[in-house]
């Protein structure tokens, strides 16, 4: 057993396929330096990312699978779990080692836990589409900040870009400290310094920096949620299921 | 300032929340002018309400006034309730300002009578053509026509409508006539055709011009009640989804 040590980017977990090939490893443990905890006895070997090798793998892939197999590659290494690095880094070892069609064996362990992920991944990705909720700046920005469970940003970007094309927004994740800014010409990312740590609540920009009228429709859309409800049939448990609690920060119209 | 159209869209959701419908799929409205907006495919549930039910639409009444009245209908005359009526500005800027936020798919707009079919018919209208026209909106429209209307008015709506349906309160003449004294069937049934031979009339243009608008993307649905009358079919008061969808 060999343990590799990644840089956490998807060009690393390529690299890594590839020095494996090269140095004609067996078995190996891969691990992003993030999560590595140096052991004296342990030998390491350090995975330099490199764009040719990443890519020679990526095209190899793509010479095996289908383009929805390559999203799903994509949206699990998305989920920035260390499990799903050594999966992706397994999977792609299955899949050269193997006759083409082998993506399609549920029966192997290491494919049922990539599209797992990318299954867990893909509703994450729904979940921000649907809960994220703008607020409208004195500048005329839109502004929402998430922290979501994965890095999703990357995927929902185009859906935002399209829907909202005539507005600037902002999304920012702040677990990940980076954010999307469409311009109205293109979509950019974009790092912020916050003074002071931002609640992860929705209201959270302060009220001097607002549109005035963005107290009025939070209010508004507060009232109508409140009235769509027929409380004789409240069912919080199936409330929950479509809505868990760890979402309910984002939605204006459950703070109070 | 902000009390007054918090009673507003109080009275007005509140009016429009047991009615039936609740769909903003089946449309296929691409972004295609660099408005806002996109109802594409099925429609993203923005939230919940406590018992479960997906809220995708902001759905509300332009008012609650009306000079019939219907016996099932909370907003008929004789019931003794608060009254209110949006301007079409204000149900413009509220669709806009909800969507802006990413608060709802569309809006889903029906209408108590006041004055006359037409006279509804016609701010409904404005409402719909402002939010296409002026606001360049591709979201959701679905729009409940008023019984009686002329066949104009509702061609033209239809132009910028996803989804148009009308309330037939009761199936039959005689239903009709017990319930809601005022309105004939003739009048119920007078914008459904309209809506039906539109379709079909756009279809023959489809034919000879490329490009016509498109008319009613999602098709239409009526919407009945049955359960009142003499032909009830014994369950009291189920609205059915006479949907007669006709997909172009
Ligand atoms: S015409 Fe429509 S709004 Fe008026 S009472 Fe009848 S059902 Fe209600």
């Amino acid at each position: 057993m060999e343990l590799y040590v990644f840089d956490g980017t998807l060009e690393g977990i390529l690299t890594a396929v590839f020095d494996s090939y090269e140095r004609k490893a067996s078995l190996v443990k891969l691990v992003s330096s993030e999560h590595h905890l140096p052991d004296a006895f342990q030998e390491t070997f350090t995975v330099i990312s490199e764009d040719y090798k990443a890519k020679r793998v990526w095209n190899g892939l793509i010479k095996k699978l289908d383009k929805e197999w390559m999203k799903r590659f994509y949206k699990s290494f998305l989920s920035e779990q260390p499990q799903t690095f050594q999966d992706l880094f397994d999977f792609a070892h299955y899949i050269f080692d193997n006759l083409p069609g082998a993506e399609n064996n549920f029966g192997n362990p290491v494919v049922l836990a990539v599209s797992q992920m990318d299954r867990k991944v893909h509703r994450e990705k729904h979940r921000m589409e649907a809960f994220i909720r703008f607020q409208q700046t004195g500048d005329g920005i839109f502004y929402a900040h998430i922290d979501p469970d994965f890095n999703v940003l990357p995927l929902i970007s185009d859906h935002f870009r399209k829907r909202y094309a005539d507005q600037k927004w902002i999304i920012y994740d702040l677990k990940r400290k980076y954010g999307l800014f469409y311009d109205l010409e293109k979509v950019e990312e974009i790092t912020f310094d916050f003074t002071t740590e931002m609640s992860s609540s929705l209201n959270a920009l302060p009220a001097q920096v607002l549109d005035p009228k963005e107290e009025l429709y939070s209010l508004l859309w507060k009232d109508y949620f409140r009235s769509t409800n027929i409380p004789a049939r409240k069912n919080m448990k199936l409330h929950i299921r479509h809505v868990p609690k760890r979402y309910w920060k984002y939605l204006s119209e459950k703070q109070v | 300032m902000f009390e007054r159209i918090r009673e507003k869209l109080e009275i007005l959701a509140d009016a429009a929340k047991y009615d039936v419908s609740c769909s903003s799929s089946g449309s296929n409205r691409k972004n295609h002018n660099k408005g806002i907006g996109d109802a594409e495919g099925t429609g993203i549930c923005h939230t919940y309400t406590e018992d479960g039910r997906c809220v995708s639409l902001l759905k509300i009444l332009l008012t609650n006034h009306c000079i019939y009245d219907c016996a099932f209908c909370v907003s008929r005359r004789s019931n003794d309730i608060k009254r209110a009526a949006f301007t079409v500005d204000e149900v413009v800027e509220l669709t806009m300002n909800f969507y802006r936020r990413n608060y709802i798919e569309g809006l889903f707009l029906s209408s108590g009578i006041f004055k006359d079919g037409d006279y509804t018919m016609e701010r409904l209208l404005r409402i719909v053509k402002k939010l296409r026209v002026d606001e360049k909106f591709n979201g959701y429209i679905h729009l409940k026509t008023i019984p009686g209307a002329s066949p104009e008015l509702l061609h033209e709506a239809g132009l910028y409508a996803d989804r148009m349906s009308i309330n037939l309160e009761m199936p039959t003449e005689v239903g009709l006539k017990l319930l809601a004294p005022e309105k004939s069937h003739e009048d119920v049934k007078k914008p459904l055709d309209q809506i039906q031979k539109s379709i079909v009339q756009y279809k023959d243009e489809k034919a000879l011009i490329k490009s016509t608008p498109k008319f009613v993307p999602a098709g239409q649905s009526t919407q009945m009640v049955i359960g009142a009358t003499p032909e009830s079919d014994k369950r009291s008061c189920i609205p059915l989804m006479l949907s007669t969808k006709i997909f172009l």
